[in-house]
């Protein structure tokens, strides 16, 4: 039953200012996904809320209640770190316990929350082993344990999947979607990976030098991205954007190719389209026209990439279509799947 | 014929090196201790006396003792006030920072200086003419105004303890801090995100993981102590009377004011046999996995 709420958070270290007037509300059982690229200030944000950094500048406060002077141990969060931050001379059942240890719940109790927080995430055969004895795996299940054994307030997890193989980190993240589903605690959940954030968020906060670009329902960020940043960042492969200058009735690419589309407004743009978004089609029918340059077949489609101006675009194909390299081929946009952008600010144009 | 692989060639040198250094004299003290050599009345090793150096050690020489009892003493109090020290002062500047840093430079100075010169210098700020710690101690302390410290037997071991722990505290306080640098800090901040006070982590989570660091140090002090002697040759010397008389110094003073070599031998190897069972010790403590 906790509503974060950070407003106007500067954090500078020496002069670098790492986060940026950051104005941000996580409701009562929510789970909001901080996403950004690697060094964005992702950490930095969620060890504020934790109290293991102090913000320069702002508030931070849990249920309109100014935090900033609370110390991390006084603060009842729970934290599943990026390297997990396991007691090395503790086995698994006293990782777990710990938290149980310190607030004087009794031994027998304890040892029942352990065992049930064990048994969620499936290490009730490792309880007596050493952190060391485990697979990366089995350590992230620990942390895991080790933050749900308690109610926190807030649950904060920083990359917990970023040190599995790739096969782990599907099972392993929806193990974490299904905990938060039944614990119902407030959670900012910290990552670089944007389907980890398509798939569990609520909300997502897309951050870009310690400055949230775009903040809203998966959904939304995927199918209406405020800026060519986020329109860039979301979706795999990642929305195409070429640089193009509205012309007479048309739009030309650097380079010179002709686009049959019209622009919103004259001046230089960002033409954003996804692979999903274009078709290939007879040149009678095409917005524009350009040679193959590689074609890729991925199992459920195909991929052909062509190249505008100095920029690669990928267009999905069905998946029995067949293109040799250098084929001319025609390329069609959805019109109401089409987004422009201001080329210099990135900021979105609407038609 | 076989050949002989080239390392062995290689490493022939240092070997043979050590073993002229190093496991000559271990090995000749050893025979020593077996036989009578009264330097005074001859040149070379006397007869075959078997136990009977050891015998007398234990049986019949007081002073021996008393240098057991002192030794036990000097060493127990060394080591456990050069770990507290060290410990206290490694987490007192563990953090970044100008200070932190320049102290770690200075802390460097007392362990390059040599140890007689560190036992010449406590000597003379204990003098009680004109020894500036003696004055600001009696300043301090009323009830030790006016005791001359190297008169006495209590404040002569104090001061003895004193000159070595100022010679090594500072160096093992740069092995703690190695040993607090390699604590992963995630540990510390999980424990803080779980709910510990600052003291809670300290018990919980630092030391534990510094255990390993802190065994070294304890072994280690304990040898160098054992083996101190220079600055209790050069403060004390060994007095007064033998109050500050260890082991080592007791060694020296058998073989070079009595001249009774297989006796000073034997009393050596009861040192030697403590050294080596604490180095067997320290070995298993370093190298174990
Ligand atoms: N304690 C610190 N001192 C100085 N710079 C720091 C510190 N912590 C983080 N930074 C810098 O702040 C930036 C953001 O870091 P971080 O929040 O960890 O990024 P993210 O988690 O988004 O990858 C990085 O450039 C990093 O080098
Ligand atoms: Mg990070």
């Amino acid at each position: 039953m906790t509503t974060i709420t950070l407003s106007g958070i500067d954090k500078s270290f020496g002069a670098v200012r790492i986060v940026r007037d950051l104005n941000l509300t996580v409701a009562d059982r929510e789970f909001l996904v901080l996403l950004g690229p690697s060094g964005c200030g992702k950490t930095t944000t969620m060890r504020m809320v934790a109290g293991l950094e102090h913000p320069t500048l702002g508030e931070i406060a849990f249920d309109g209640v100014r935090i900033n002077e609370v110390p991390t141990q006084r603060r009842d969060v729970a934290m599943v770190f990026q390297n997990y931050g396991l007691y090395p001379h503790m086995s698994v059942a006293q990782n777990i316990a710990y938290p149980l240890k310190l607030r004087g719940v009794p031994a027998a109790e304890r040892e029942r929350l352990v065992a049930r927080a064990a048994e969620r995430v499936e290490l009730t055969p490792y309880l007596a082993r050493m952190p060391r004895e485990l697979s990366g795996g089995q350590r992230q299940r620990v942390a895991l344990a080790r933050s749900i054994v308690r109610k926190p307030r807030v649950f904060l997890m920083d990359e917990p999947l970023s040190n599995l193989d790739a096969k782990l980190r599907v099972v392993a993240r929806a193990q974490i979607k299904h905990l938060a589903q039944e614990l119902e605690v407030t959670t900012i959940y910290v990552t670089h990976d944007q389907v980890e954030a398509m798939t569990l968020a609520h909300r997502v906060a897309v951050m870009r030098d310690g400055v949230i670009h775009q903040l809203g329902a998966p959904a939304e960020i995927y199918n209406d991205p405020a800026d060519a940043f986020v329109a860039g960042f979301i979706g795999n492969p990642a929305m195409n954007l070429v640089d193009v200058e509205a012309e007479g009735a048309g739009v030309r690419a650097e380079g010179g190719l002709a686009i049959a589309l019209a622009a919103p407004r004259p001046g230089r743009l960002t033409l954003g389209a996804r692979a999903e978004d274009m078709r290939i089609v007879p040149a009678s029918e095409a917005h524009f026209q350009a040679p193959v340059y590689t074609f890729e077949l991925l199992g459920e489609a195909t991929m052909a990439t062509v190249m505008v101006g100095h920029t690669l675009v990928a267009i999905k194909a069905p998946k029995d279509l067949r293109l040799e390299p250098d084929t001319r081929i025609g390329v069609r946009f959805d019109p109401a799947r089409l987004f422009w952008f201001d080329a210099a600010s990135g900021a979105r144009v609407r038609a | 014929m076989r050949r002989i692989p080239p390392h062995v060639w290689l490493l022939a040198p240092a070997l043979s090196f050590v073993a002229a250094m190093a496991l000559f004299p271990l090995g000749y003290s050893l025979v020593l201790s077996f036989r009578e050599w009264k330097l005074a009345a001859s040149g070379a090793p006397g007869a075959w006396v078997g136990l009977a150096n050891y015998w007398l050690l234990v049986s019949d020489d007081p002073e021996f003792l008393e240098a057991l009892a002192a030794t036990a003493v000097f060493v127990a109090a060394d080591v456990i006030a050069t770990l507290a020290i060290a410990l206290g002062a490694a987490l007192l500047i563990k953090r970044a920072g100008r200070i932190n840093s320049l102290a770690r430079v200075l802390m460097i100075l007392p362990f390059v200086m040599s140890p007689a010169l560190i036992g010449i210098s406590f000597r003379f700020f204990l003098n009680p003419e004109f020894g500036i710690a003696h004055h600001l101690i009696g300043m301090l302390v009323p009830a030790l105004a006016g005791r001359v410290w190297l008169a006495d037997p209590t404040l002569a071991m104090i001061a003895v303890i004193a000159s070595d722990v100022w010679h090594w505290a500072p160096y093992m306080t740069l092995v703690v801090l190695g040993g607090l640098a390699s604590i992963p800090q995630e540990t510390e901040e999980a424990a803080r995100v779980d709910g510990a006070s600052p003291w809670a982590v300290f018990r919980d989570v630092t030391l534990p993981q510094l255990l390993p660091v802190l065994g070294v140090v304890a072994v280690l002090k304990t040898v160098f102590a054992l083996k101190a002697f220079d600055t209790i040759y050069t403060l004390s010397n060994g007095g007064p009377g033998t109050a500050t008389q260890t082991l080592a110094y007791f060694v020296y003073q058998v073989a070079f004011n009595h001249y009774d070599m297989g006796y000073a031998a034997a009393a050596a190897y009861v040192l030697t046999a403590a050294l080596l069972v604490l180095s067997v010790f320290y070995l298993r403590l370093v190298f174990r996995k």
